[in-house]
């Protein structure tokens, strides 16, 4: 079959489509917008704050075209990976079938994360004076005797899951922050302190603590957060949170 | 005598390079609002960017990151509070220079295509937009969509009927 002439190729085409047709394949982006995604790219692009050489074998190798944006990146590469586009990312990887030239759903994996998810925290020993948000991530010495001790838990592996749990307490964030944090809790609770979407699990507590006015408990999190994951490409977001 | 190096995959950088503002214009005519763009530009190359070792070469390069950009846009539309780009584009009363009335124009135009293409549902807009703007051929858009041929054709006749009424109610709107 042979493909149509196209509207704007097409003589008998009315005026005002025509030239709307136009004006929407002139748009382009301006060279400021192209650097600020570029900019929020950074870590994929070899930018500081990344890996600098991609994950899953994807070669890096920042090409002359975009020189001009390297200047962009190096100064702006910690504007990280938002916690929406990241929830949304692994939303399309989660939820959306793959085109048909596609190759078959990829497993799920975490977004934002471009280090290997740490070893699981255990629960701070009894007496210990930890915030309850703070309880899961709190580094505590006697590991190996709490897990001696206490069966570990078994968590859900359901991405998912995992998501809509994000999703809501991302949403209740603005009008119910108290909700947020329940449900950042209710997250750890079914998936585990390390689950897929931890980074993005704590980034909201930590907003939702600050929302209430726990500073010291959204720093200390915060604090937390920063040891367990020193590169990850949400701490600048969670700088911006604690300004 | 040495052969030429095969060359190798294209880098990450080297794909946003070339790609980058094929998706930010394919974004904004499937609905994305300009203030949602640049989300929703990092949300395609962060998926772009973790599937580039799964992608096998089956299809262009092109089609394969126009068929992510299409999921994304769909998937943002449908989030509840995502509103519809309220137009602002007026010429305002004042006299205006030569450059800044076709500037003016230019963005008349566009609201006018996101009015018209505002009235389709995703499926037709996706095929429209690809065609009529992104001038893929048939193939690959029925590619990028991962639908059949002849319905890639069925969803642009449609479309076609669809965004010229609307063009036509509006234009009759404004006078």
């Amino acid at each position: 079959m042979t493909d149509p002439p196209r509207l704007l190729d097409d003589p008998t085409t009315d005026d005002a489509l025509r030239d709307a047709l136009a004006a929407g394949r002139a748009e382009h982006p301006t060279e400021a917008q192209l650097e600020a995604l570029a900019a929020r790219l950074g870590p994929l692009l070899g930018g500081p704050g990344g890996d600098g050489g991609g994950t899953e074998g994807a070669p890096i190798d920042p090409s002359p075209a975009l020189a001009g944006t390297k200047a962009a990146l190096a100064a702006k590469a910690l504007v990280g990976l938002g916690l929406a586009a990241g929830l949304a990312a692994v939303a399309v990887w989660v939820a959306s079938p793959e085109p048909a030239s596609a190759p078959p759903p990829p497993r799920p994996a975490p977004v934002a994360s471009v280090e290997p998810p740490p070893p699981e925290p255990a629960a701070p020993p009894p007496g210990l004076d930890v915030p309850e948000d703070l309880a899961a991530d709190e580094p505590a010495e006697p590991v190996a005797r709490a897990r001696a001790e206490r069966p570990r838990p078994a968590y859900e592996v359901d991405p998912a899951a995992e998501l809509d749990v994000l999703r809501r307490s991302q949403d209740a964030l603005r009008t119910d922050p108290s909700g947020a944090l329940a449900l950042a809790r209710e997250h750890e609770r079914r998936f585990g302190p390390a689950a897929t979407l931890a980074q993005e699990r704590e980034v909201v507590a930590i907003d939702a603590l600050v929302r209430l006015g726990r500073s010291a408990d959204a720093r200390a999190r915060a604090d937390a957060f920063r040891a367990r994951w020193p590169r990850s490409a949400h701490l600048r977001r969670i700088d911006v949170l604690l300004e | 005598m040495h052969a030429a190096a095969e060359p190798g995959p294209p880098t990450f950088a080297a794909i946003f390079a070339a790609h980058a503002p094929l998706v930010w214009r394919a974004l904004r005519r499937l609905g994305v609002r300009e203030a949602d763009v640049e989300d929703l530009s990092q949300e395609v190359f962060v998926i772009v960017h973790r599937k580039l070792p799964e992608f096998e070469g089956r299809s262009a390069l092109s089609t394969w990151i126009y068929g992510i950009c299409v999921r994304v846009a769909s998937d943002h539309r449908k989030r509840a509070h995502v509103r519809r780009e309220q137009p602002t584009d007026r010429v305002p009363d004042e006299r205006q220079s030569a450059p800044q009335l076709e500037a003016l124009a230019r963005r008349e135009a566009r609201a006018l295509l996101d009015r018209a293409l505002d009235a389709l549902d995703d499926d037709k807009r996706a095929v429209f937009v690809l065609y009529e703007i992104e001038e893929l051929d048939m193939p690959h858009v029925a590619e990028a969509l991962g639908c059949p041929l002849q319905t890639a054709y069925s969803r642009l006749y449609a479309a076609r009927k669809v965004v010229a009424a609307e063009v036509t109610r509006i234009a009759e709107e404004g006078r």
